[in-house]
């Protein structure tokens, strides 16, 4: 019996060591919050076994009486700290269904009752250390253990289900082995005449507590058939100190493998979280990268259009360059312009992307009806969905496609407060575009609004170039052609009336004068069409322009010329620079033939950077009679090329003097060339 | 007392829970009733109705643990024209199956406000007679030790006492549930606890003291009694005087915690839901005072010759 409490004692503190150990441990599981009780458990449990066994000894007879009050006090402490522990792990871990708040309250009279009659067999003549330990394991030990018992087997369902089917396994270990000790520590009593203990004890009397001491067979509610300590003790031939030992033992191997398990699981966990956030930041990183490239993508887009926009081009080739950048950049299903009719009485779509084909619409018009984009133009306000609108709605955005869009976004086009159409984009499948798509849609619509805005000033620029153009071929005409016609007729007149006087050899002087100015007059007009087929061959490139140009003066003049190109690649210079550098060189070769009276001409074109960017830099000099700037009758000439040259945001400097030559220097500045290098990601 | 003499006990105390707490039940539905929604005081009061009910049923089947042929139960309610205790058993149907017909209009037809509000009354009225009529079998010259009118007023402020605690418990644990189930409802509740707090701590704290006053006389009279009063006297105060005195404390002890609770709560302004713990305490406390003194009532008495 000693060496049985010994060991009873032995697996009680090694429960609360290895408990105590698990606690020292780092880590923040569940079932930590409830291991001091459990420790503190198993530590009070194991002492009370022990003074059991010295108690059961003898062999300290003079402090007997402490060692019994001991016992008591250690027995309750044990019971309590249980019921603690066993409540924490039925309700701590995983919170009770909300209804068990009643529970308290069914078991109100019942927790009542139990209470009273226990405290009424304390008024029994029997020692009152029997009452104690009885009720100390009835209303401690036993609740307690099936508290726990329960908390275990919960933690069974949940580990389960969870699918960590070795812990799961353990913890339903742990919960049979808290029933049995439920049993075998709250169940079996010493024996007294009251509830189960009159049944169900150590000392194998049996009493019927329903009934009083007499003992009948054959009463209906008399269960010691099956309760009957004497009975289980004949089948099993083992006394409860072995039992309750064996719970013991029982109980601290499976606490102490599932807390093992627990601290397994807990490191799995925390590397899981490691990868997770790991995974979490690579993806994150991802975003912001994928978020930057895609800002880059939207930067490089605008510029592109701005450059396009700035080297008036068409606008219709803009558009559909727009067009097919926003369907690529924001992954739509259908992208749409439409612009308000000349009558301003229907929207018209004027150019779209669907089913991978971007295209203006040069048929017939196609008119949108769809109220949400009316909406947007009438209200001047961005519409975006939002993924819980009716798709009935969005019934007319998309065209050349039976699918109804699912999600869309609406933005206005607005030209000096005044809106003249709207841009949309729309996607058939139900992922609905973010706030910053509809921020940049908007810029893109800027864009829009910009290129028909530029497309517009470019035709009135042409048609006053046209007219420009028209003035100053008149000039020319009247100023040479038209005196040289007038002067001819004088002398036809003449001519005539030499020929009726017979004075030849007058006539043929004067048929020398007209022969020398209808040369002049020859060699004017071939200038000027040579000078208008230069300006109008922009396409072929300005060096090969320039070049045929000198070639073809040289042979309608005579005069040498020098033509040295020091230009990698383009020129870069905005379209209105760019005639207006052709005709600065055209006046000033026009200078030279007709004032300069040179043999040689040099032109020289090259790409200078001075401190406000790329310049374009023109030198013509020749080696002619040079002139005095004052005064001179060239005036009017040189101011046009000055004016020419500020137009074009340049400036024209002349150098000369009498018997030097002149030197005609041109500087134009380049478009901004950091900006033009960024190639857009779109392939066009 | 073996088990089987604790169904008597068990009985009569379940019985007079049941009643009290459909008396102070009642008298908040009619007090709040003018104050809040009657249809969602009525709302509020189905749980406990179903509590009341179910009580009912168990004081019911537990009385027939004390009686030699349960099945011949029936019978006793032939002497009706001269027994209190047949009397008691017809009350008891009829407070029983008031009580069940209340908890089918509560629960299924909430529309009839009248018809509950009237069975609510009679089923009161049959209540209060069924304790009447319990107290007035314990009314006999042979036992001196229960031969008196306070054994009538002590059954009806057992009955008070623990019906108002049981409604507080009621209250806060259904404030609780509707908290934890994120009801629609929390804020009414909570205003109808706070409402009927403190007159329900009132209610006890009065009752308690009523209680030890009629403890009080009981003993006096025994003491003034005959040989046979005096010695349950002795039996009170000598062998069962650890759980007179126990009782005592009890009752004091759940006073005190409530009427502490219940201030602190209206001074810090706490919620309602904070109650839980110590309403709980209280309710056990002087549901133990209560049994452990009807334990004693049935335990000191001493019968006048056979």
């Amino acid at each position: 019996m000693i060496i049985l409490y010994f060991f009873y004692g032995l697996a009680f503190e090694g429960l609360g060591l290895a408990t105590y150990l698990q606690l020292r441990r780092e880590g923040d599981f569940p079932l930590k919050r409830e291991l001091p009780w459990l420790a503190a458990f198993g530590f009070v449990g194991g002492a009370a076994g022990w003074v059991d066994m010295f108690l059961a000894s003898g062999s300290l007879e003079e402090i007997v009486n402490i060692l019994s009050i001991l016992r008591v006090f250690l027995h309750m402490l044990t019971g309590g700290l249980l019921l603690r522990f066993g409540w924490g792990m039925l309700n701590n871990l995983n919170p009770l269904p909300a209804w068990s708040i009643f529970i308290p309250g069914i078991l109100i009279v019942p927790i009542a009752f139990v209470i009273t009659y226990a405290t009424t067999t304390f008024i029994t003549p029997s020692p009152i250390e029997i009452p104690i330990e009885i009720w100390t394991r009835y209303l401690l030990y036993l609740p307690g253990s099936l508290l726990a018992g329960t908390g275990f087997l919960r933690q069974w369902h949940s580990q389960r289900k969870l699918g960590l089917y070795d812990v799961s396994n353990l913890m339903l270990g742990a919960g049979l082995a808290f029933i049995l000790e439920a049993v075998v520590m709250g169940l079996i009593v010493p024996a007294a005449p009251y509830g189960p203990a009159s049944y169900y004890n150590y000392d194998r009397v049996i009493h019927t507590a329903f009934i009083g001491e007499s003992l009948e067979v054959t009463q209906p509610y008399a269960l010691y058939p099956w309760l009957d300590y004497e009975s289980v003790l004949n089948t099993t031939g083992l006394p409860i100190e072995i039992w309750r030992m064996l719970s013991a033992v029982i109980v601290t191997f499976f606490v102490v493998k599932a807390l093992d398990v627990f601290e397994a699981i807990r490191r799995r966990q925390v590397l899981a979280l490691q990868q997770e956030r790991d995974r979490a930041q690579r993806e994150r990183i991802a975003a912001q990268i994928h978020e930057r490239q895609m800002a880059e993508n939207w930067t490089n887009a605008l510029i592109n259009i701005s450059r396009r926009i700035a080297k008036l081009e068409h606008v219709d080739d803009i558009l559909i360059y727009i067009v097919d950048n926003v369907h690529q950049l924001l992954n739509t299903d259908f992208v749409g312009v439409a612009i308000t009719n000349q009558e301003n009485s229907a929207l018209e779509l004027k150019c779209y992307s669907s089913g991978g084909k971007t295209q203006l619409v040069d048929n017939a018009p196609i008119r949108v009806t769809n109220s949400l984009v009316k909406n947007a133009m009438r209200t001047s306000a961005s519409y975006r969905s939002l993924g819980n609108e009716s798709i009935e709605i969005f019934e007319g955005v998309c065209f050349f496609t039976d699918e109804p869009a699912r999600a869309i976004v609406i933005v206005p086009l607005q030209l000096e407060n005044t809106v003249i159409g709207s841009l949309w984009i729309a996607r058939i499948e139900s992922t609905q575009f973010s706030e910053t798509d509809a921020i940049w849609l908007e810029s893109m619509a800027d864009q829009v609004a910009i290129a028909i805005q530029h497309g517009l000033m470019t035709s009135q620029l042409q048609s006053l170039s046209i007219v420009q153009e028209r003035g100053r071929i008149a000039r020319e005409m009247h100023d040479g052609l038209a005196q040289v016609l007038g002067y001819l007729n004088l002398q036809v007149q003449t001519l005539g009336s030499l020929l009726n006087q017979g004075r030849t050899e007058k006539l043929q002087t004067e048929l020398l004068q007209m022969r020398q100015a209808i040369r002049t007059a020859h060699a004017d007009v071939r200038e000027n069409i040579l000078s208008l087929r230069t300006t109008l061959a922009q396409e072929k490139g300005l060096e090969a322009a320039v070049q045929e140009y000198l070639s073809e003066f040289e042979i309608q003049t005579g005069l040498k010329t020098s033509f040295a190109y020091q230009v990698d690649g383009d020129l870069n210079l905005s379209s209105i620079a760019e005639v207006q550098f052709v005709c600065i060189l055209q006046e000033a070769m026009t200078n030279v033939r007709k004032h300069a009276q040179a043999s040689q001409v040099d032109v020289a074109i090259r790409k200078e950077i001075l401190g406000d960017g790329d310049h374009i830099h023109m030198q013509i000099i020749d080696d002619g009679i040079g002139f005095v700037m004052a005064g001179s009758k060239r005036n009017f000439g040189l101011q046009t090329m000055q004016e020419r040259a500020e137009s074009a945001s340049g400036n024209l400097t002349i150098k000369s003097s009498i018997g030097n030559g002149t030197c005609i220097e041109c500087c134009l500045p380049c478009l901004q060339q950091e900006r033009l290098q960024k190639q857009s990601v779109v392939i066009r | 007392m073996n088990v089987r003499e604790w169904a008597l006990p068990v009985y009569t105390i379940l019985l007079q829970l049941a009643v009290g707490a459909l008396i102070v039940l009642w008298l908040i539905r009619y007090l709040a009733g003018s104050k809040f929604s009657p249809r969602e005081i009525d709302r509020i009061i189905s749980n406990p109705i179903l509590v009341i009910a179910f009580t009912s049923v168990v004081a019911m089947g537990g009385a027939h643990f004390h009686l030699s042929k349960p099945f011949h139960s029936f019978l006793a309610v032939l002497n009706i024209k001269s027994s209190w205790l047949s009397r008691e058993i017809v009350f008891n149907i009829l407070f029983f199956l008031a009580t069940m017909g209340l908890l089918y209009l509560t629960y299924f037809q909430t529309h009839r406000r009248k018809l509950i509000t009237a069975l609510g009354w009679l089923a009161i009225l049959f209540g209060v007679n069924l304790i009447y009529c319990m107290a007035r079998i314990y009314l006999i010259p042979t036992q001196a030790a229960w031969n008196s009118h306070t054994v009538i007023i002590s059954f009806y402020v057992t009955a008070l006492m623990l019906g108002g605690m049981t409604i507080a418990t009621l209250m806060v644990l259904d404030l609780k549930f509707a908290e934890i189930k994120k009801a629609d409802d929390i804020e009414l509740r909570s205003q109808v606890i706070r409402y009927s707090s403190a007159g329900l701590t009132c209610l006890t704290v009065v009752l308690v003291i009523l209680s030890m006053a009629i403890i009080y006389i009981q003993t006096r009279l025994l003491a003034q009694g005959d040989l046979i009063a005096r010695t349950s006297l002795s039996l009170l105060l000598d062998l069962y005087l650890p759980l007179f005195v126990m009782r005592l404390i009890l009752l004091v002890c759940a006073s005190v915690t409530l009427v502490y609770a219940v201030i602190r709560m209206y001074r810090l302004q706490i919620k309602p839901q904070w109650l839980m713990t110590p309403v709980y305490v209280s309710c056990l406390l002087i549901l133990v005072g209560e049994i452990i003194g009807r334990f004693l009532f049935y335990a000191t008495h001493i019968r006048i010759g056979l």
